[in-house]
């Protein structure tokens, strides 16, 4: 081993710029890894808490009780507006023993928040204005754990919602001319209405929420949409949004409610995020490769250089395994020492991304590139590195090691 | 020349055939028999591509006969798999060759000391010194961590001698090894090579082209035509 190691070292220390070459090969292709890896990874989390961050990751509804033909109902009502027919199709049904089933759906595996809900549509009337909005009903501090509204609100307060109170998107108070502490009418499409002080705008950067949405308190909501004691839906969070659909199916499973999943409702965006994830695996694969040609090649060439070489020591009695490990070593050693500087320049790189700030919202400013630092990115991308390496180095120390001394010797 | 003398090396109706897959295999040696004492200089001479080259390679178990028995310092080479052959060569048999071929990362001491490392991992103390003492034996004393670039041909070829017998082998096999140097220094390390063979009791069996070293011998080997003539030497 002492000899096999000192010949390795000798050959990489000597083989100035074949060494500096394959070295540099296996950190750029671990450098590549480490930062697109990181930066998809990055991007991802932004987009998925930006984009989830305001959705339920699961939503528990009551199964229908009996089959309904949905276009026997619209063709009844044709004719009608089309949101009434929705309405008045989902009014239907409800969960009446909120407590129970709050406890039951908090005994599934990965749920963080239970959120007893209600959904609806009204109009929003303000002197001669009047719009659709959809209302969403819940405790203030639940609904905190579904959409953190609180870190949203440029004006007045949310938190301490009371049941006369509502808050507003900033797009929606423009419209309507409301401002904070107005006194608004809300008719709901159960046809109830009720008087209401503006207590709160919200501005989401999301314009649909920003222009359509009117968040309430549960028991306003019960009362607007004629739901006293009950709810329409419960509102799950998972601490890994990513397993929405094995928990949406283990509730309809179990407790046969009707379910949706974050990830089958926005099966684009989820499409998205996996397209975005290959391509980056992709990218590194063809790190990979490159790296892995290069040294493969190059390590060949030294070992030709090197057949006299070889040939002596066999002559000298080294083993066939003798010579498979010295080369094998130099491909180790390069292996390691590339993936080396290649996870210190990944660090540098994404050190220096990430400070890079952009003007967000409200004068903060924000990290252009939302860089996760992840050690298990870094020992991943090591780790194929030097996986892909000694596979390119395994060709030729193989030939190193059959080379045949007679040959060798003759053929000078 | 005391015929009861121990046999380094012994080879029986030796065949070598090369290219046995190819159209025209070439019958270089047909029935070879020699042998080899302990303490004996012998030269092997014979026209270019008489397969000198090819007698040596067996002798040494570098390559197999295509047919006959080789016996090397009391072992049958065919009871050997290739590790067995590889052990046989580093304990018994040292080479030299026309290139001298040291390897160029490694000091001249670390080159004569490399049948050692590659037996031990490295050469112990004991090993080194006597090493050491061989290389100042053949005036390479100021040479010793010089990196063979750095070495003129003749002093690269005593290295190369060196490191044949660093593991105190039975049996040396130089081939051509004053081949590639000039007269003087070909006679200088002619001549050491006599002297080591005198002093520590190894068989010597040099591959030649120069009249008057193999005339030097103990005994000269003449291949030709396949086989192998016996001339005595040293008779002046
Ligand atoms: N590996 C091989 N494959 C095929 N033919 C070979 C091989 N090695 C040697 N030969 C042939 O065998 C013959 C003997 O070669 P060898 O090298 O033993 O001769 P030599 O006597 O050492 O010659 P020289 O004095 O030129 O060194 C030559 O004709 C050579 O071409
Ligand atoms: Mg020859």
């Amino acid at each position: 081993m002492r000899f096999e190691y000192a010949v390795a070292t000798r050959h990489l220390v000597a083989g100035k710029g074949q060494t500096v070459l394959t070295v540099a090969a296996v950190a750029v292709a671990v450098t590549v890894i480490i930062f697109i890896t990181s930066l998809i990874q990055g991007l991802q989390k932004r987009l998925v808490d930006d984009f989830i961050g305001s959705l339920p990751h699961v939503t528990v509804k009551p199964a229908e009780r009996q089959p309904r033909s949905l276009a026997a109902t619209g063709a009844r009502v044709a004719g009608m507006a089309g949101t009434t027919v929705q309405e008045t199709v989902q009014r239907r049904e409800s969960f009446d023993d909120v407590e129970k089933l709050t406890r039951q759906l908090a005994q599934f595996a990965g749920v963080t928040a239970v959120v007893p809900a209600i959904r609806g549509q009204a109009f929003l009337v303000h002197g001669a204005k009047r719009l659709g909005v959809s209302v969403s009903g819940a405790d203030p501090a639940k609904q905190e754990r579904i959409n953190a509204l609180q870190d949203d609100m440029i004006a007045g307060r949310w938190l301490s919602l009371g049941s006369d109170e509502i808050v507003v998107g900033f797009r929606l108070a423009d419209e309507a001319g409301v401002r904070l502490g107005d006194r608004v009418r809300l008719i709901s499409s159960e046809g109830v209405d009720g008087v209401f002080t503006v207590a709160g705008i919200f501005d989401t950067g999301q314009n649909a929420a920003d222009l359509g949405s009117v968040f309430a308190t549960l028991r306003s909501a019960q009362r607007l949409f004629r739901l006293q004691g009950s709810v329409s839906s419960v509102l799950l969070k998972l601490d890994d949004p990513f397993t929405a659909n094995e928990v949406a199916d283990a509730v309809t499973g179990s407790l046969h409610h009707k379910t949706e999943s974050w990830m089958r409702e926005q099966a684009q965006f989820v499409n998205g995020l996996r397209a975005q994830s290959s391509s980056s695996a992709m990218i590194s694969v063809f790190a990979l490769l490159a790296s892995a040609f290069s040294i493969a090649a190059v390590l060949i060439v030294s070992v030709i250089q090197k057949s006299k070489e070889i040939g002596i020591l066999k002559s000298m009695g080294a083993r066939d395994r003798q010579i498979l490990l010295i080369f094998g070593m130099e491909g180790l050693g390069i292996a390691l020492v590339g993936a080396a500087a290649g996870c210190g320049a990944g660090y540098l790189f994404l050190r220096m991304l990430a400070g890079v700030r952009q003007v967000a919202r409200f004068g903060r400013t924000d990290q252009l590139f939302p860089i996760s630092f992840d050690p298990t990115i870094f020992l991943g991308a090591a780790a194929a590195a030097v996986a892909a390496t000694m596979v390119a180095a395994v060709l030729p120390a193989r030939r190193a090691a059959r080379m045949d001394p007679v040959e060798i010797i003759h053929g000078n | 020349m005391a015929t009861d003398a121990v046999v380094a090396v012994e080879g029986c109706g030796l065949r070598k055939v090369y290219g046995l897959d190819t159209p025209h295999p070439v019958e270089v040696l047909q029935g070879v028999d020699v042998r080899i004492r302990q303490g004996e200089f012998v030269a092997i001479i014979g026209q270019s591509g008489s397969g000198k080259t090819t007698l040596l390679n067996l002798l040494g178990a570098l390559d197999r006969p295509t047919e006959g028995r080789i016996v090397l310092s009391g072992a049958d080479t065919a009871d050997l798999d290739d590790n067995g052959l590889a052990d046989l060569r580093n304990r018994v048999v040292g080479f030299v060759f026309q290139f001298h071929y040291l390897l160029p990362e490694f000091t001249c001491l670390e080159n004569a000391l490399m049948p050692l490392a590659i037996r031990h991992g490295s050469a112990g103390r004991a090993d080194a010194e006597r090493v050491r003492g061989l290389l100042n034996r053949v005036g390479l004393a100021d040479q010793m961590h010089k990196r063979p670039g750095q070495m003129s041909g003749g002093q690269q070829q005593r290295a190369a001698l060196i490191r044949a017998l660093a593991n105190s082998p039975r049996l040396v096999l130089a081939d051509e090894p004053t081949g590639n140097l000039d007269a003087r220094s070909g006679r200088e390390v002619f001549d050491l090579m006599r002297e080591m063979t005198r002093e520590t009791g190894v068989a010597f069996v040099m591959v030649t082209h120069d009249d008057r070293l193999a005339q030097a011998a103990d005994r000269v080997i003449h291949v030709e035509l396949g086989r192998a003539h016996e001339h005595s030497g040293a008779e002046e």
